[in-house]
């Protein structure tokens, strides 16, 4: 296959590659420069022996480091080769719009974070990892749920809608789109919360085991992301997997032992301390002495003090809340050099939630090969097989709402056990609940390169997942009728891509490169759900019930199916690498997309100055890199489905000839004219490099304008639908981020040094709202009372509350109104006990009508953060390293509705409520708040005993300013301490390289915010008493290589 | 420095600014404004005060999802039928406003007056931020404010806040006639009044002195007096009791009324067989639950009495009146029992 003519005066040379480390490289590519030609690779010692002419020149590359030529004499024969590794690679290829670009010629905005950077960290799904490590990528981890990923956003939220109500109300996610291994995967359908979904929630992003990530790309703006047209609006995550990459086959093994340890809990006051506060609360609080009598004879609970079944101090949390030991296991094989490689990658993790009865297991099996006997033909394979398990006790994979509600429980109460009727708490610790998931994909790319310069290739993947749920409720837990909760679901995809390419120098000093490819995509989903009610016993977990009337079975109307197919073309002309421009334009149809075509048009425009290349600037020889770029362009994702254009039908409860009927569902009405959303960015960075990389700068600025965004308004009633889909509304973020890089030269070769510190700023504006309005407040309908509320030109998530200005000291300072002589009071019928006094909450009566009401309501705050970043550290010296991330919120405001929850726990001492459902809560500490207590108490938060009047004027409520509190949070991710052994020491065991490593994840959080975690909000920005609360692990790792 | 240098690099850094001048312009993001929505509603455009007395419009506007608060609501360009504008309500006149809050408790007029001041305004205004409309009906009547059945007035209301400015048009006030107490007896629009009396609401276990038969509040008549005033500032209000002869019945005989506490007035003193209170008028004072005024509305006094029943047993035997008066002077609230007298032994 070599074919060509070997130079009659070759020469056998060997030598050792080596980084500045003094460390041997394995696995360098070692090339001759002309004829291009394949030379070897070094190996597992850095050393080499290879045949080379003389005179020729050989090019030593190595993902990482700079590239090194050497010219081979007649006279040298031992050529020992020192490489530098580079921080920001000038010279290294990335693939950019299915294309391998040099860095050197992007006009995007483009960012590769190493696969090392995350590899010691136990995570259930990687992308949590990455938080702070990339300028203007906002993740979120607010959830602490095993194998569930947090939020991201790139560049700011595109989309603004709010789902849900009260405690439960989410963004749309509007989460990146990754492309692993050059196959798009949209991560933001039915994943993303998996509240919403019936099924386990586990997306194939949590399948891939951080250990077989050879680097993750992040395409920020429009020229990086046009290509990927379709989805891309969000900005593109593309991960790579490893390779094989080294003549002699490679065995890895990486394992880490786990703690997960449970953060700091509340503290609840408990038994007697509890019953003598309601006690005494009732004594001071009700309207005479013989009520607040009666009252606490009445209750059991307090009067009853002696019955076993009162007489308790129960610590709720301990039985919900666990320490848990965890381990991962992955074994890497690979091999082959560039001719033929392969790689099999077999990951086991098993995480066991630090709430009761919540787990995670992942088993993987990831390989892919490579076969390509010269430069112009290269076949790829990829298949991977993906099981992931997980339970979810009672709850659902973001909230654990009945693990929520148990803990919230007085504590004068029994452990939970069968005996005791803690139904809600049993079943959160005793549901049988399992979800398996799986995920099944196969990838093959060919390319060819027929004529010199003309390039095609063909990419064709196929990704299969599917899904159960399976839960069992006892009937002793659910009223004595069991549950059987059976889920099914499946997605296919089938993908293809064909591409051509042309790539032509003129004169060396002008490349043209012009590729145009098309892509398909045909995907499916459908969902079966059964539940059967009542079965004949706790034995008989499936099949037969009597009970048909709650007995449900059938399709969930999420099912989909979804085409797509589009042409790109990229003309790119570079002059010398100096001036870049490039011209990408897609076309996109969906069958989403409504309207007379289903086509439309994304174009793109990117250019770049290289500066730093001029002949004015060769002067300043301290300075190496510079340039500008810039680009403008727009991207689409299609939103909405099939059911939104043409309307959905509907099994209703008419009968004809004792047949159910079928009608049209009113709820929206079809809209043929839907469209995607687009987002339009313009987009400006430049990027500096100093003293030999030693401190590198990016920074950009941005705008993005997302248009057409769907959403719902309701239309006047005589239309027979309450609402209608329409692309009305829009929004624009700006920003600007800033990443610094800096990695000294040591004169000690024994010290390494290196860290990354990145600013992002970003604003949204809200900018377009349905028929033209100014402003929109979306009613919420729970008790929370917490609408949702645009405003052109404001922030998009601004909180509409009450306006709270402290506690009344006494009664005469509640203010009166001049024309009836009436204290002011709380909105609704006039009663005794809503008229203001000492203790009560001062709340601003902003149109001044003495009543407190909805028209008192302001608009302030913003759940979304203005800056986040990161800062990671790295230093090593000798064999050890010490590796540190830490990332910051800042300037974000949140809802403490979980604070609110406390207080209004006392808003019934006797623990008797009308709804029998309702448990007596759990009395909690107050001593960390000023609360008023008494008559002229200068306090920060209003009286919270005077629990006959509580419901009446309602001083705890979820809306005010009271609990809006500042977000902002700096948070010590990890920590990470490596040993490297003595390669010379551990060989003598038969073992090539062996790495340890201790690591502790999410070690600190600072911040003002007066919950648990600042971070464990939704996304818009409330803090529920029912979130899946994070984990700090401690792991012990260890990595062997054979 | 060798000026060859700086010309370049000035070059690129000026191109970098221009660049970044160029992505720093807002001009497609809408400026952060308040929103004047359609969607202000008035629920009610005629409003019908009395005379005589102050009538505050609470709860009139509802705010839509698509405006922004806190609104200005302004009254513009007040006229009469024909359009000609109506000066008088340029006019302030006196009008009693509160400063602190009333609660029922106080213990004499002084205390009651130590919360309560004058102050001028005009008859009708619109609250600024609420769009609640006042009329400040308690020092003008129908001397020089047209009631009905004369068409009245008419105006616009100014809603405006930074989003622009909306007028609501042709709002109608049409007033009525003073009635200076309720329950009236008196014709809303022609002033007059059928029968000179009216009737207590509530009467229980009363028996006829003459035929021992069971009365109902349809046997006593209730007559309103203002009675020539006792001289500037003088403020009471006579409760008395005549029977079918128009003979005073001494109100002592209502033996188990509670004279304390029947109105809220004070120094009740037994006068001629009458009693007589020291008041505050309006009564009642504010809309608000006192011993005085269980619904807030009305005052309500009860008379009674207490026999050995027909089978033995003590009764509570009584008659209540639900009233309010708005004007201030020397009031006398008259029971007559035009038929006969009440059995009180």
């Amino acid at each position: 296959m070599l074919g060509n003519t070997l130079l009659a005066q070759t020469k056998m040379v060997k030598g050792t590659v080596k980084g500045t480390d003094n460390k041997p490289i394995s696995g360098v590519s070692i090339r001759l420069e002309s004829p291009k030609r394949d030379l070897g690779k070094s190996g597992s010692d850095g050393r080499f022996v290879i045949s080379v002419p003389v005179d020729g020149v050989m090019i030593f590359t190595y993902q990482g480091y700079g590239t090194v030529k050497t010219k081979v004499t007649a006279a040298k024969s031992e050529y020992n080769i020192e490489m530098d590794s580079k921080n920001q690679e000038i010279d290294e290829v990335v693939v950019v719009g299915y294309q391998q670009r040099k860095r050197e010629t992007l006009t995007g905005s483009v960012v590769t974070i190493s696969g090392k950077e995350i590899q010691d960290i136990p995570a259930g799904n990687f992308v949590d990892l990455l938080q702070g490590k990339v300028a203007g990528m906002n993740i979120q981890n607010n959830t602490g749920s095993p194998g569930m990923r947090g939020t991201i956003a790139v560049r700011g939220i595109s989309n603004f809608n709010v789902s849900g109500s009260g405690d439960n109300a989410f963004l749309t996610p509007t989460s990146p789109l990754f492309v692993i291994d050059g196959v798009p995967i949209d991560d933001n359908s039915g994943y993303e919360y998996g509240f919403e979904s019936a099924g386990p929630g586990v997306s194939p992003i949590s399948m891939i085991p951080p250990e077989d990530v050879e680097d993750i790309t992040v395409l920020k703006d429009a020229q990086a992301t046009a290509l990927y047209g379709s989805r891309g609006a969000y900005g593109v995550i593309l991960v790579r997997t490893k390779r094989g990459n080294s003549k002699v086959p490679i065995v890895q093994y990486q394992g880490q032992f786990f703690l997960s340890s449970v953060p700091k809990l509340r503290k609840v006051i408990g038994g007697r301390d509890e019953r003598m506060l309601r006690v005494d609360q009732i004594l001071r609080n009700d309207t005479t002495l013989a009520r607040a009598f009666q009252r606490i004879n009445d209750s059991p609970m307090l009067a009853d003090s002696l019955n076993p079944y009162y007489n308790n101090s129960t610590d709720w949390q301990s039985y919900f809340y666990r320490n848990t030991y965890n381990q991962t296991h992955n074994v890497n094989i690979s091999g082959g050099e560039r001719v033929f490689n392969y790689k099999v990658n077999m990951n086991y993790y098993d995480e066991n939630g630090i709430i009761a009865n919540t787990g995670f297991k992942r088993y993987t099996v990831q390989s892919n090969m490579q076969y390509e006997p010269n430069d112009r033909f290269r076949m790829m394979a990829n298949v991977n097989a993906n099981v992931a398990e997980n339970q979810m006790g009672s709850g659902n994979a973001m909230m654990q709402t009945g693990v929520g509600k148990s803990v919230n429980t007085t504590s004068l109460y029994p452990a939970p056990s069968l005996f005791s009727g803690s139904m809600g708490a049993l079943s959160a610790l005793s549901v049988d609940d399992q979800n398996k998931t799986g995920n099944y994909v196969a990838q093959v790319e060919l390319q060819y390169e027929p004529i010199r310069g003309l390039r095609a290739s063909s990419t064709f993947n196929y990704n299969y997942t599917t899904s159960t749920k399976d839960r069992y409720t006892p009937e002793l837990l659910l009223g004595n009728s069991s549950e059987v909760y059976g889920y099914y679901d499946n997605k296919s995809k089938v993908y293809n891509r064909n591409l051509l390419s042309w790539v032509k120098a003129i004169k060396e000093k002008h490349v043209i490169n012009i590729y145009g490819f098309t892509e398909m995509e045909i995907s499916q989903s459908s969902a079966d759900l059964n539940i059967i009610r009542g079965t004949a016993n706790d034995q008989f977990q499936t099949g037969i019930s009597y009970d048909t009337r709650r007995t449900l079975g059938g399709l969930l109307n999420n099912l989909s199916n979804y085409r797509s197919v589009a042409y790109a073309g990229n003309a790119s002309y570079n002059y010398d690498s100096k001036y870049i421009v490039d011209l990408t334009y897609r076309l996109d149809g969906t069958s989403v997309t409504g309207g007379k075509s289903p086509w439309s048009s994304n174009p793109s425009l990117g250019f770049r100055w290289n500066f730093k290349k001029e002949k004015f600037m060769d002067k300043f020889d301290w300075w190496d890199t510079g340039f500008f770029r810039g680009s403008v362009g727009r991207t689409i994702s299609p939103t909405g489905t099939l059911s939104d254009l043409y309307g959905w039908y509907k099994i209703d409860d008419g009968r004809y000839n004792n047949r159910p009927t079928t009608s049209l569902d009113l709820k929206n009405a079809p809209n043929t004219e839907l469209v995607p959303q687009t987002t339009t960015q313009w987009s400006i960075g430049t990027e500096l490099g100093f003293f030999n990389s030693a401190l590198y700068v990016v920074y950009e600025t941005y705008y993005k304008q997302s248009d057409k965004i769907l959403r719902g308004k309701p239309i006047a009633n005589h239309n027979a639908f309450g609402n209608v889909l329409t692309n009305e509304s829009a929004m624009v973020n700006m920003g600007h981020e800033l990443t610094i890089n800096f990695r000294p030269r040591l004169q000690n070769r024994e010290w390494e040094l290196s860290g990354t510190a990145t600013f992002a700023m970003n604003k949204d504006y809200m900018a377009s709202l349905p028929d033209g309005a100014r402003q929109l407040l979306q009613a919420d309908d729970s008790g929370y009372n917490l609408p949702t509320y645009y405003r052109l030109g404001r922030n998009s998530q601004t909180f509409v509350l009450y306006d709270y200005k402290g506690v009344y000291k006494s009664d005469d300072e509640v203010p009166v109104n001049p024309l009836t002589g009436l204290r002011y009071r709380a909105g609704g019928e006039s009663a005794e006990g809503k008229f203001f006094r000492a203790g009560d909450p001062i709340f601003t009566d902003l149109n001044g009508d003495y009543i407190l009401d909805e028209n008192d309501l302001v608009y302030v705050g913003n759940s979304q953060p203005k800056m986040t970043g990161g800062l990671s550290l790295f230093v090593r010296h000798k064999g050890w390293s010490l590796r540190t991330q830490f990332s910051y919120t800042l300037d974000r405001d949140i809802l403490n509705t979980a604070l609110a929850d406390r207080f209004r726990n006392y808003s019934t001492p006797t623990g008797i409520y009308a709804n029998p459902n309702d448990q007596p809560g759990a009395y909690v500490p107050l001593d960390a708040y000023n609360v008023w207590r008494e008559l002229g108490d200068n306090a920060d938060y209003p009286n919270v005993s005077d629990f006959t009047r509580l419901s009446l004027y309602n001083p705890y409520r979820y809306n005010s300013t009271m609990f809006l509190e500042d977000g902002s949070y700096i948070k010590f991710n990890s920590a990470t301490l490596g040993y490297n052994f003595d390669r010379k020491w551990i060989q003598r065991f038969g073992i090539s390289s062996a790495r340890l490593n201790f690591t502790a994840n999410n070690i600190y959080t600072f911040s003002h915010y007066s919950g648990p975690d600042p971070e464990i909000v939704t996304g818009v920005g409330r803090d529920g008493s029912n979130g899946y609360p994070s984990k700090r692990t401690y792991s012990l790792g260890i990595n062997v290589q054979f | 420095m060798n000026i060859k240098f700086y010309n370049p690099l000035k070059q690129v850094a000026l191109f970098g600014l221009g660049l970044f001048v160029l992505a720093s312009c807002k001009n497609n993001i809408p400026d952060d404004i308040d929103s004047l929505g359609q969607d202000i509603v008035y629920s009610n455009n005629e409003i019908t005060p009395i005379l005589g007395r102050n009538t505050f419009y609470n709860n009139l506007v509802s705010i839509g999802q698509n405006t922004s608060q806190p609104l200005t609501f302004k009254m513009v360009n007040i006229r009469d039928i024909d359009g000609q504008p109506a000066t008088i309500f340029n006019d302030k006149l006196p009008v009693t406003v509160w400063k602190e809050s009333y609660n029922g408790l106080e213990k004499s007029i002084a205390e009651i007056n130590a919360k309560r001041k004058t102050e001028y305004r005009p008859i009708l205004e619109v609250l600024e931020h609420s769009g609640n409309i006042n009329f400040w009906g308690e020092s003008a009547n129908a001397g020089f404010i047209k009631a009905q059945p004369d068409s009245g007035y008419v105006f616009d209301i100014e809603v405006s806040n930074t989003g622009g400015r909306r007028y609501i048009r042709n709002f109608k006030l049409k007033p009525f006639r003073e009635r200076p107490y309720e329950p009236s007896i008196i014709d809303p629009i022609t002033g007059l009044s059928m029968l000179p009396y009216t009737w207590p609401q509530n009467m229980r276990n009363m028996l006829g002195n003459r035929t021992k038969k069971p009365m109902f509040n349809s046997d006593v008549n209730v007559y309103f007096n203002k009675l020539e005033s006792k001289g500037a500032g003088s403020s009471t209000l006579t409760i008395s009791f005549l029977d079918s002869l128009n003979n005073p019945i001494d109100p002592a005989k209502f033996n188990a009324t509670n004279w304390e506490k029947l109105v809220h007035g004070f120094k009740h003193r037994f006068e001629n067989k009458k009693v007589v209170y020291d008041v505050a008028y309006p009564i009642p004072l504010a809309p608000i639950e006192t011993d005085y005024a269980p619904n807030g509305r009305e005052a309500y006094m009860q008379f009674k009495y207490r026999r050995i029943g027909n089978f033995g047993q003590l009764e509570d035997c009584y008659f209540g009146f639900y009233f309010a008066i708005y004007e201030a002077g020397d009031w006398e609230i008259q029971f007559r029992f035009p038929n006969e007298s009440p059995l009180f032994d």
